[in-house]
């Protein structure tokens, strides 16, 4: 049937109620809503959508959100390093270390920041979303109200891991959190991001990732909204040559989330490494979805996805990788999991090869299952009741996907917020929330 | 004899090799007129002499198909096609079905004889196959008819069927492919004129392989067939099928749909040995297969097993499925795929799990050499029901050279916990060691890509019916050639 006039997508009020602020940022909404309408609202024949309905969310109602009240920050993930916080997706400086970030590192605002350049950051911003598929993205965009843009000189190397911490405050608030992350060449450092909330949110986040030659960043992300709330999350990620990129998504919160990441290696010799845990229960709905696309040759790249269901929950992984024929000599490896521990839980799995190089060894694999009885048996056999052996089974199952976190302080921080969430879903002896 | 003379020779015994089945034949032809209407259905149906009953069933597919649009969403590019420029039918003009093999006309003979398929020998000699081969829209001669018959088993071109066993085919005819499943199986339900029909009685064991063997002749026309086969409680049936085509520079569509029903502890073996004419090295003329094959495990302990070597058309575009509603019933999906100048292939399997401990196989090898695009697409779906499910899935890759691609794209959607899913696939080259080690011991290098990759395919070839096996690893020498070099 021909393409009749598409109907328009929701959330056009939002819209209009962050264009009113007139800020700097004014063009770039603009721009955003025009490719928002254009894009339109992903339907059910959407491919990237294909598992994931976004019609609970279009039937819900929410208001663009100021400031906010200063909100109870969480106590998880517990990491020692300076902190920026953004509530509502305004950055707070009365929350945050922003003077206090050590040498070669800075972190400017995008609504009033000392930044002149916003027309580089604002190409920047654009040709994320500009993505066919991503209407989400224009979205954001187009109701965004700040940002925060962290900067790491070249050379510079950072002990201690920074924290962005993002907090929806209030009820029906809807938010368009920002990060842009610019790693400059030969830096190291670590950045961990936390999204919570504090009533029935909608963050749609979006954080942008730049890497320069040589650059080592560690970036993680927790995902621990309350289970009324929303999450779209995306992370854009521009790879050069020789640079090391460990990304880690635990997520564990939400009514309907979607953590997307793309990364494009656009120089050789680089590492990209993107793994995850997702922990589902009640009738949550957690999807994860990558995409990694190797532009230039002999870089190497690693993905490992595991999930635990239980309830009603229902997963869905979708990851695809393309090698474009100048990627020769890629070395390419994905990996997902899912165990399911109710009748009612659900997994949807589509990992995905897309190759035009012949020099390459790619490979993936996908699982899904229970746990194994015999082990179960085996740890009966010793005198560790059923339930017990069931939960120690478990927290093996996902430590092992934890262990792929190449920041100690950070995988013992996401450890323990993975360790309470499975206590208060399978009645594993958590270490309670402080 | 000179050297010229030899080389000469050579080149021209090289260039009939590398598509042996590209002829014409010289056959009087009857075609409807070019178009699709109610009318032609109308044509088609009455040529075949068919109940009313059948006619309705056509039409109401023909009304659904007005409803649909072409899908669009596989990884295949080809230019609209236009659906009243093809006729759809093509008949070898004869004034009845021949009684006797003596009565069909000596050029089809002829024709078969090229192809490799010897109809007269088949009839005389003591065979182990029963062809029935089908020329263009209609099936033109059906060998050991006879004998098959004194053991109940029915196979016989699908209209004869719908004369001789209505009940039959009325129950089954759509039960596993309904009409309006998709554009291509609506279009086939309304003017597909001919295919086999096999039903096999309870607790039987077919003592012999059953055999088409498809051949587009004509030109302009499409060809649509469609096959049903029942194994009824308890029996056994393996069934082959070829296809060819001759050399043009037109598309031609072939839009085929297979039904497979196997009750209470049947099997059905299918083996495909797909050489449609794969268009020459630049992409002109080929023939599209856009073909739904499907089986349905519907009594316990029943099992399906679909084996396929496709190297021929200038687009593949399939996934023959099985869906397991029986208890303890068992999917099997064995796969190479080559594609090599222009071709691109869309291919892989859907395995539905609805009983209890079902189990499925997917093995699937895709060779892509040239500018081809080879992709595999599969669904492994686990129903609530399917306790103690279980799925096996392989899937691997060879790239021969930089200008081709090679795609994987595994569904898997599990709503069962004691179901096990696994998924491998990996994609690789032809090793330089591998290469070498062949040619120091004198093979060309050629004759070593065809060595390699018939290892590569080993595991799906072994599950190939002998008589086919030896053709098999053939066409995966000659289709490979140019590849490398």
């Amino acid at each position: 049937m021909p393409d009749d006039a598409a109907p328009l997508p929701p959330f056009l009020d939002l819209i209009d109620q962050a264009s009113s602020a007139g800020d700097r940022l004014a063009g770039l909404r603009a721009n955003a809503r025009m490719r928002y309408l254009a894009s339109g609202w992903p339907h059910a024949r959407t491919e990237s959508w294909k598992y994931t309905s976004l019609n609970p969310l279009a039937a819900e109602q929410f208001a663009s959100a100021g400031h906010g009240d200063t909100p109870v920050l969480p106590a998880r993930p517990a990491i020692d390093g300076p902190r920026l916080v953004l509530v509502n997706g305004m950055v707070r400086p009365d929350l945050s270390d922003l003077g206090d970030l050590g040498p070669g590192v800075r972190a400017t605002r995008l609504a009033n920041g000392a930044d002149p350049d916003v027309g580089a950051l604002a190409s920047i911003i654009e040709e994320t979303d500009s993505t066919d598929g991503l209407p989400l993205a224009a979205l954001s965009t187009a109701t965004i109200r700040d940002g925060l843009v962290i900067d790491i000189a070249a050379g510079t190397v950072v002990e201690r891991p920074l924290h962005v911490i993002s907090v929806a405050c209030g009820e029906g608030v809807a938010l368009a959190p920002r990060i842009v992350i610019r790693a400059g060449a030969d830096s190291v450092a670590s950045v961990l991001e936390t999204h919570t909330a504090d009533g029935s949110g909608f963050a749609n986040a979006v954080c942008q990732v730049t890497l320069g030659q040589g650059a080592v960043l560690g970036h993680y992300r927790v995902q621990d909204q309350p289970d009324t709330s929303f999450h779209v999350g995306l992370t854009e990620v521009r790879a050069g040559g020789r640079s090391r990129y460990d990304n880690f998504v635990l997520s564990t919160g939400s009514r309907l989330a979607r953590n997307e990441i793309r990364g494009r290696i656009e120089g050789s010799g680089a590492e990209y490494r993107v793994n995850g845990a997702y922990l589902g229960a009640g009738t949550q709905h957690l999807d994860t979805t990558t995409f990694i696309d190797h532009a230039a040759p002999g870089s190497t790249s690693r993905e490992v996805y595991k999930g635990v269901l239980t309830d009603r929950a229902r997963g869905v992984f979708q990851g695809k990788i393309l090698v474009r024929s100048v990627a020769q000599k890629t070395d390419g490896y994905q990996m997902n999991r899912a165990m399911l521990l109710s009748g009612r839980a659900e997994v949807d799995s589509k990992p995905e090869l897309e190759i035009y190089a012949d020099d390459v060894r790619c490979s993936h694999g996908a699982t899904v299952g229970e746990l194994d009885s015999e082990q179960v048996f085996y740890l009966q056999a010793r005198g560790i009741a059923h339930e017990a052996a069931r939960r120690l089974l478990v927290a093996a199952y996902v430590d092992e996907v934890l262990d792929e976190i190449r920041s100690e302080p950070v995988r013992q921080a996401m450890g323990q917020v993975a360790r309470d969430r499975l206590g208060r879903v399978i009645g594993m002896p958590g270490e309670g929330r402080a | 004899m000179s050297a010229t003379a030899e080389t000469v020779e050579q080149v021209a015994a090289q260039a009939a090799e590398r598509y042996k089945y590209g002829f014409v034949s010289d056959v009087e032809t009857e075609f409807a007129p070019k178009g699709l209407s109610e009318d032609i259905i109308r044509f088609i149906s009455r040529r075949k002499e068919e109940p009313e009953w059948m006619l309705e069933w056509r039409l109401k597919a023909y009304r659904h198909w007005l409803t649909m649009s072409e899908p669009r969403w596989a990884k295949v590019g080809y230019p609209s096609i236009d659906y009243q420029d093809l006729h759809y039918y093509a008949a070898p003009r004869t004034q009845e079905r021949p009684k006797s093999l003596e009565e069909v006309d000596p050029e089809l003979l002829r024709t078969y004889e090229k192809l490799g398929i010897p109809l007269r020998e088949q009839e005389l000699l003591a065979g182990v196959v029963a062809v029935d081969a089908v020329f263009d829209s209609v099936s033109v001669a059906t060998t050991y008819k006879a004998k098959l018959a004194e053991m109940g088993v029915v196979f016989c071109p699908i209209s004869e069927a719908i004369r001789d066993y209505p009940e039959l085919v009325r129950k089954h005819l759509g039960s596993v492919v309904p009409q309006g499943d998709n554009y291509f199986s609506a279009l086939n339900s309304a003017v597909f004129t001919d295919g086999s029909f096999v039903y096999v009685p309870k607790g039987l064991r077919c003592p012999m392989e059953l055999s088409t063997y498809f051949r587009i002749n004509a030109e302009n026309t499409g060809q649509f067939e469609r096959t049903l086969i029942i194994a009824d409680e308890g029996s056994y049936v393996s069934y082959l099928e070829g296809c060819t085509a001759p050399q043009r520079d037109e598309n031609q569509l072939h839009a085929a749909v297979v039904e497979l029903v196997a009750l209470d502890d049947a099997e059905i073996k299918y083996s495909t040995v797909q050489n449609w004419y794969p268009g020459d090295e630049n992409g002109a003329g080929g023939i599209y297969n856009f073909v739904t094959k499907r089986g349905a495990c519907r009594g316990r302990n029943s099992r399906i097993s679909w084996t396929q070597v496709e190297t021929g058309s200038a687009i593949t575009w399939k996934y023959p499925s099985c869906l397991l509603i029986g208890d303890n019933s068992v999917g099997a999906f064995y796969s190479v795929a080559i594609t090599n100048n222009a071709q691109q292939a869309d291919t892989g399997t859907k395995m539905i799990h609805l009983g209890r401990n079902t189990r499925s196989t997917i093995i699937s090898k895709g060779i892509s050499a040239g500018r081809a695009d080879n992709t595999y697409r599969g669904l492994v779906k686990i129903m609530p029901g399917a306790q103690g499910a279980r799925n096996f899935t392989q899937c691997d890759s060879l790239l021969i050279g930089d200008r081709c691609g090679a795609h994987t794209v595994p569904y898997i959607e599990s709503r069962n916990p004691s179901a096990r899913v696994e998924h491998e696939a990996t994609t690789s080259k032809i090793s330089e060691d591998q290469m070498f080690y062949c040619m120091q011991r004198g093979l060309s290098a050629e004759d070593a890509v065809g060595l390699i990759v018939n290892g590569f395919c080993k595991e799906v070839m072994k599950e190939l019916p002998m008589e086919f096996a030896v053709e098999a690893q053939k066409l995966i020498g000659i289709s490979l050639e140019g590849s490398v070099g």
